[in-house]
């Protein structure tokens, strides 16, 4: 399969799953700068917001320095040829007031997002959209908490709504790559839809999953602008790019302009690169969503207690994203534990 | 009523005009018919079809429709239930149903939902409905004195998947695995059969089976999950047609009043114990109806492929019709060019 010619639709979040690396801090100003770049490079699919999509600017997850529309207007005016996409997850987003604020600023592509398992909350979403006409993709979050069979039946929910093409994220940056051939496959061998892959590096895996991914029959990867992202960050566009056309894969992406786009994104967006911490490994190992890497660090040093125990305990809890609040929960049993063994 | 309704009463009757063929139809006079599901695309059209020969026959016909929730086809035909003398309304769950009324004396038995998002988000409503419901249904037909036809309306996904070019007749059973996610609907339907036929021979009840293929036409909802609704939505709206995969996935399609006229031929003039495709033999790809669609509304929309390319894997679903001409001579009026005509201007209308 690899000396056949190939083709994937490369999707970008970095304006969206870069907002959790600066806790939800994205101006207008910057969106529109990396936006620009991500459209003279030829990036098909922009996908802008708040770092938990659509709605979701709350106490709970973060609140947004810029709110949906301005950030959304902000893509809009210089995305030209590139398609502009939300990441929507329904509870975060509701049809009325998210929805239809994101179709009359004129987002192309919609990715309605569940956890794993529970993909019956996407269909009045998906259906939504579908009826007004726009693009609209499934998205399986967390998805190395389901075995591929639940997969295929989330799945298979998401295309009988309406879906155009399913995505599974490697939220927590948890999987090998012989993890990922075996659950793209499964889903390629089930599905009538496009299949797509979203990559977390926690565990220094994410172009390598990518790859296998492809390999395995997915015809859309998601990568972000130095890996802009949650926990260790995602899978790396340029170099993701830069592979792709080593092996021969064509992703329609202009290679220097991409690479300029990086350097862009490192200029104007990223506080700090992501690296692979001591504890976003932990958070692979544990496999917990890597959004939690920051305020796991920031609830760690506050109760002073070590943040790969609050990984490893939120992993056996099997928290997922939007538990945020189990964080204090754990620390505070861990603070508990601690003093009683020290007494 | 309203004037879209007013139109819709007009653009069926006008369709209805066109399909309805000279044929005996003294066994129906004095008689009662029974429609279970009598909500959906196959139930309205039916109700629209026997309303209208009661009208335009003379016939003396009474009609119980049976389904759970009437919201859908009030809205879209309240002609039919308004000031009706002929029609009974029975909101009720089919599977607890205890009796049925003594007096029908036939049995359009269509109650199930062909929708994918339900099969899938609730399966064992979707199983239960076609399984017990039917099972509920015959225990009733086995007491009523005047049984005269009992049609099932089981599906033709119960042939399984097909991939080479041939239509599928009555006898092309594929492998299914039955324990795949996609099965409850299909072996449900396929255990519906399996009932049909033991109480056929136990009881000696006159029942035969229809597998109805693909169907486009007023009625259908337009956010249905086929890919002929996305497209006549996306026409109508002015929106580019979306095309997943390669286009190459071929299907072939009925009109809704070809499919009225047909069944009611079938309840009467079916042979008990046998099994009918109902469906055009005519087969189209996906891309050629896309292409249709456009060229239909005016050729002002463009087709657009999903960017994430996809070949498709070989799918299709096209019945052989020959039992059904062979036996009772049936004809469609309608072809795909006319039925995506009539379609497009009713969601036209109606949108």
């Amino acid at each position: 399969m690899q000396n056949q010619e190939r083709s994937v639709l490369i999707c970008d979040p970095t304006l969206r799953d870069g907002n959790h690396a600066v806790r939800h801090q994205l101006t207008a100003e910057q969106i529109a700068i990396y936006a620009a770049a991500a459209n003279v490079a030829g990036i098909p699919i922009v996908e802008v917001g708040h770092g938990n999509g659509l709605g979701a600017s709350s106490l709970q997850v973060g609140l947004a320095k810029t709110d949906d529309k301005s950030a959304l207007e902000a893509a809009r005016k210089v995305l030209t040829t590139s398609k502009l996409g939300v990441h929507v997850i329904p509870g975060f987003a509701t049809i009325k007031k998210d929805l239809r604020l994101a179709l009359d600023v004129g987002v192309d592509v919609f990715r309605i997002a569940s956890h794993c398992t529970e993909a019956d909350i996407t269909e009045r979403h998906i259906s939504y959209i579908r009826e007004h006409g726009r693009e609209v993709y499934g998205v399986l979050m967390m998805s190395h908490m389901a075995s591929e069979d639940i997969l295929v039946e989330e799945a298979s929910k998401m295309q009988a709504y309406g879906a155009e093409a399913l995505i599974i994220m490697d939220s927590a940056g948890a999987y090998i790559p012989s993890d990922v051939t075996s659950r793209i496959e499964a889903l390629v061998d089930a599905l009538g839809i496009p299949v797509g892959f979203h990559g977390h590096n926690n565990l220094g895996m994410a172009i390598a999953n990518s790859i296998s991914a492809v390999n395995a029959g997915a015809t859309i990867i998601d990568g972000t602008a130095r890996g802009f992202g949650a926990g260790a960050g995602n899978t790396q566009l340029e170099a993701l790019i830069a592979v792709f056309d080593k092996l021969g894969i064509k992703t329609g992406i202009d290679l220097y302009k991409v690479l300029d786009a990086g350097d862009i994104a490192e200029k104007y967006l990223v506080e700090t690169l992501p690296t692979i911490s001591s504890v976003s490994i932990v958070s692979g190992l544990s496999g917990v969503f890597s959004g939690y890497v920051k305020p796991v660090n920031r609830i760690a040093a506050e109760y002073n207690i070590d943040p790969r125990d609050i990984f490893f305990e939120l992993g056996r809890r099997k928290v997922v994203a939007g538990q945020e609040d189990m964080i204090i929960e754990v620390a505070t049993e861990l603070s508990k534990r601690g003093r009683n063994e020290r007494s | 009523m309203s004037a879209a309704n007013k139109f819709h009463q007009s653009f069926v009757q006008e369709d209805l005009a066109r399909v309805v063929m000279p044929m005996d139809l003294s066994q129906l006079n004095n008689s009662c018919v029974l429609i279970t599901g009598a909500s959906g695309f196959m139930g309205i059209w039916l109700t629209e079809l026997l309303t209208h020969l009661i009208k335009t026959q003379q016939l003396n016909l009474k009609l119980y429709l049976l389904a759970t929730d009437f919201s859908f086809a009030k809205r879209e035909a309240p002609h039919l239930y308004e000031q009706n003398e002929n029609i009974n309304v029975i909101c009720d769950d089919i599977r607890s149903l205890h009796e049925l009324p003594a007096d029908v004396e036939w049995i359009i038995h269509a109650a199930a939902s062909p929708d994918l998002r339900v099969h899938n988000s609730q399966p064992i409503y979707a199983s239960q409905t076609i399984a017990q419901g039917t099972l509920t249904l015959l225990e009733c037909a086995t007491r009523l004195p005047k049984l005269k036809g009992f049609l099932n309306v089981s599906s033709g996904y119960v042939y399984g998947y097909h991939s080479t070019k041939e239509l599928i007749a009555e006898k092309s059973f594929e492998g299914f695995d039955p324990t795949s996610f996609s099965a409850a609907y299909v072996e449900a339907k396929r255990y519906a059969e399996s009932l049909c036929t033991i109480y056929r021979n136990q009881f000696r009840l006159p029942i035969l089976n229809v597998r109805p293929f693909s169907f486009v036409g007023p009625y259908q909802s337009v956010d249905a999950p086929w890919a002929v609704n996305n497209f006549i939505n996306d026409a109508v709206n002015n929106q580019p047609i979306r095309i997943q995969g390669d286009g190459t996935a071929v299907r072939s399609y009925m009109y809704g009043a070809d499919m009225a006229w047909w069944l009611l031929n079938m309840l009467l003039r079916g042979e008990s114990g046998r099994s009918y495709n109902l469906g055009s033999a005519k087969a189209i790809t996906l891309k050629e109806l896309a292409e249709k669609i456009k060229h239909l509304s005016g050729d002002k929309i463009e087709i657009n492929h999903s960017r994430a390319l996809l070949k498709s894997k070989p799918s299709i679903f096209v019945p052989s019709v020959e039992l059904a001409q062979s036996d009772m001579g049936l004809r469609m009026q309608f072809d795909i060019d006319a039925a995506l005509l009539r379609t497009i201007q009713w969601y036209a209308k109606s949108i």
